[in-house]
């Protein structure tokens, strides 16, 4: 039995996929952030008072593993583009 | 199209790939094997649930404890609860039959993401396996109800972290299901097939799709906000930490009304492509269908507030979702009415399908309109949380999503496996859950009315008479559930070879073999012309 499996590619269709993925991310989040502004909004004074009991190294570590992973992904895409695929895994 | 009946080919039941036995199966990214993996969970919580039901049942057949205690009780009501929303109804139609018949019937060969299809089941398995788990690990079965509701849910001893997160790892099969079916829908449709041209079960499973791939990760990030405020005493909803009871109540129902669209678009999707088939006639208002399941699905975004009318919200609130409410009932009449007037004049068929689909038709409008006293402000306060809800939720979850789920079944069997089933003890066993349903759930009703609250483990001996007879109900009920799913295994395996159209259809999964091959098409048809379209 030779195989079965039809080479099917459709980028568009893939693409879409994509984006209808970000779209649950934003509801997800969303959700979220919603909660947030409407708390923060109706108690101000609070939340500038606990804002105060922040720890600003733990906030700067958390941002720079935040941007660096987002710049080890770009670099992840540009690899396999390249068709460098064992850079890319590293 | 004669090509497609060549019988030459292997079936999907019998091929062997790469992998071979049970993992043939568990790793199958082929669609119908995983239409088949979700029928067969779901098939099996249903029952686990439903023997659920049926302890509460028995307990509720005389007041006073009967045999277990009122603890054990409010555990029973969440598990039910949960295992028949979230394991059975929500995935429900659109896992089994759109996963299986969504390609076929646009003329494609597989979803468009067939790994992702898989990877869905997975993550169903994992989140039904995490629910189960409720039940026995860690400090004691949840006893919140399946809504969760704060401040309970927060401060309550039991395990309602697990039943929760086991309920956010279900949302993500959801989603991905509606993902894929969306961008199925828009990229593989077979040539000829214009949007209009599309028969109706996938209308609805499109509108479907978009309701879990948007209402779903709500539901999730509010789950993730209850166990955050267990864990960490952030003050979401506890009015002690500073936060709002009604915030929870807010977003759960903001996901779990369009939920129960989940369910029922894709029922009334069956239930139209049932009846013109078992009509042998066109369906009348093709557009006025495919539209009103969008519309559904949009409008019903916006009544969720009609659960909630007794909490506090303001008049304008209360009136704006009770209005909406009556609006939204409006396109599910208008498949009512559609379905009727296909069906007349037209040569009806009163085989099993027919039967399942007329029931459903009259359960559901008994469903639906009993909705329409609890949609409205005045008399919701004097039912609101008893038991006129809970009948009104079974005949529309159960009358109609069940009952169109079991017409698909009888609908589709012959297509799935090939063989038929035994006609008289498909009508046998339709009789008896048709009125063991109806024993079951219509006295609530009435004690509803009468005064009986929701999730009481205990009642006044004035409601004896109609709890006695709801439970009578349900033995019977039980009985037909017993007996139709008999009748199907036996004929998976043992029952008569059916041909490929035994019920004269001409929509595209009647031109293909029983059961199908591979891929479905030997080549992809092109459409001339509209579905249904029968001479």
């Amino acid at each position: 039995m030779s195989t079965h499996v039809a080479e099917h590619r459709d980028d568009y269709g893939s693409k879409l996929g994509m984006w209808i993925f970000l779209f649950t991310e934003i509801f997800f989040f969303g959700g979220l952030f919603l909660v947030y502004a409407v708390y923060r909004s109706m108690h101000p004074a609070d939340f500038h008072a606990a804002s105060l009991h922040l720890d600003g190294l733990i906030g700067a570590i958390n941002t720079a593993i935040l941007i660096t992973s987002s710049l080890t992904m770009s670099l992840a895409v540009t690899a396999v583009q390249k068709q460098n695929n064992s850079l890319a895994f590293k | 199209m004669d090509n497609n009946l060549n019988n030459s080919l292997p079936s999907y039941l019998e091929y062997q790939g790469k992998y071979k036995g049970i993992r043939g199966w568990i790793f199958s990214t082929d669609h119908k094997r995983i239409a088949l993996l979700y029928l067969y969970s779901i098939m099996t919580f249903f029952l686990v649930g439903a023997a659920l039901g049926v302890l509460m049942r028995l307990e509720l057949l005389n007041p006073g404890q009967q045999f277990i205690s009122p603890q054990t009780y409010n555990g029973v009501f969440t598990v039910h609860g949960v295992i028949m929303v979230f394991l059975v109804v929500i995935p429900g139609l659109a896992a089994v039959f759109g996963n299986f018949f969504l390609p076929i019937l646009i003329g494609a060969k597989d979803v468009a993401f067939p790994r992702l299809n898989l990877l869905s089941w997975w993550i169903y398995i994992v989140g039904a396996i995490l629910a189960i788990g409720t039940q026995f690990l860690g400090k004691g079965a949840p006893d919140t109800g399946w809504t969760f509701y704060a401040p309970y849910s927060t401060s309550t001893g039991t395990n309602v972290v697990l039943a929760v997160f086991a309920a956010f790892v279900l949302g993500f099969s959801s989603i991905l299901t509606g993902l894929n079916f969306i961008v199925t829908i828009h990229r593989m449709r077979a040539p000829g097939m214009g949007w209009f041209r599309m028969p109706l079960f996938p209308w609805s499973l499109y509108a479907t799709a978009w309701i879990q791939v948007l209402a779903t990760p709500v539901i999730g990030i509010t789950l993730l906000m209850v166990i955050a405020e267990r864990w960490f005493k952030i003050g979401f909803f506890d009015p002690a930490l500073g936060g709002d009871p009604i915030l929870f109540q807010h977003l759960f129902w903001i996901y779990s009304h369009p939920a129960v669209y989940i369910m029922i678009l894709p029922a009334m999707g069956v239930i139209t492509e049932i009846i013109p088939t078992m009509s042998q006639k066109k369906v009348f208002g093709y557009k006025a269908i495919a539209l009103s399941s969008m519309a559904i699905a949009f409008v019903g975004y916006l009544v969720w507030g009609h659960h909630m009318y007794v909490s506090g919200m303001s008049i304008t609130a209360r009136w704006v979702f009770s209005l909406i409410t009556f609006i939204v009932a409006v396109p599910s009449a208008i498949k009512v009415f559609n379905w009727v007037t296909t069906m007349y004049k037209g040569s009806i068929d009163m085989r099993p399908p027919m039967l399942y689909a007329l029931s459903f038709m009259f359960l559901f409008m008994i469903g639906g309109l009993t909705g329409l006293i609890l949609g409205s402000l005045a008399t919701d306060v004097h039912v609101h949380d008893t038991a006129f809800v809970v009948a009104h939720f079974h005949y529309i979850i159960f009358g109609g999503m069940g009952f169109a789920f079991f017409a698909g079944l009888h609908y589709w069997f012959p297509k799935i496996y090939g063989r038929m089933y035994n006609i008289k003890r498909a009508n046998w066993a339709w009789l008896v859950l048709f009125v063991g349903f109806n024993l079951t759930y219509f006295p609530l009703f009435i004690i509803g009315l009468q005064g009986m609250p929701r999730r009481y483990f205990d009642y006044l001996p004035q409601f004896h008479t109609g709890h006695m007879i709801s439970s009578i109900g349900s033995f019977i009920l039980a009985a037909g559930i017993i007996m139709m799913v008999t009748n199907f295994f036996r004929s998976a395996k043992k029952g008569e070879k059916a041909s490929a159209n035994p019920w004269n259809g001409i929509t595209l999964e009647w031109q293909i073999p029983s059961p199908p091959p591979l891929e479905n098409f030997a080549e992809i048809p092109e459409i001339t012309e509209p579905p249904y379209n029968f001479k």
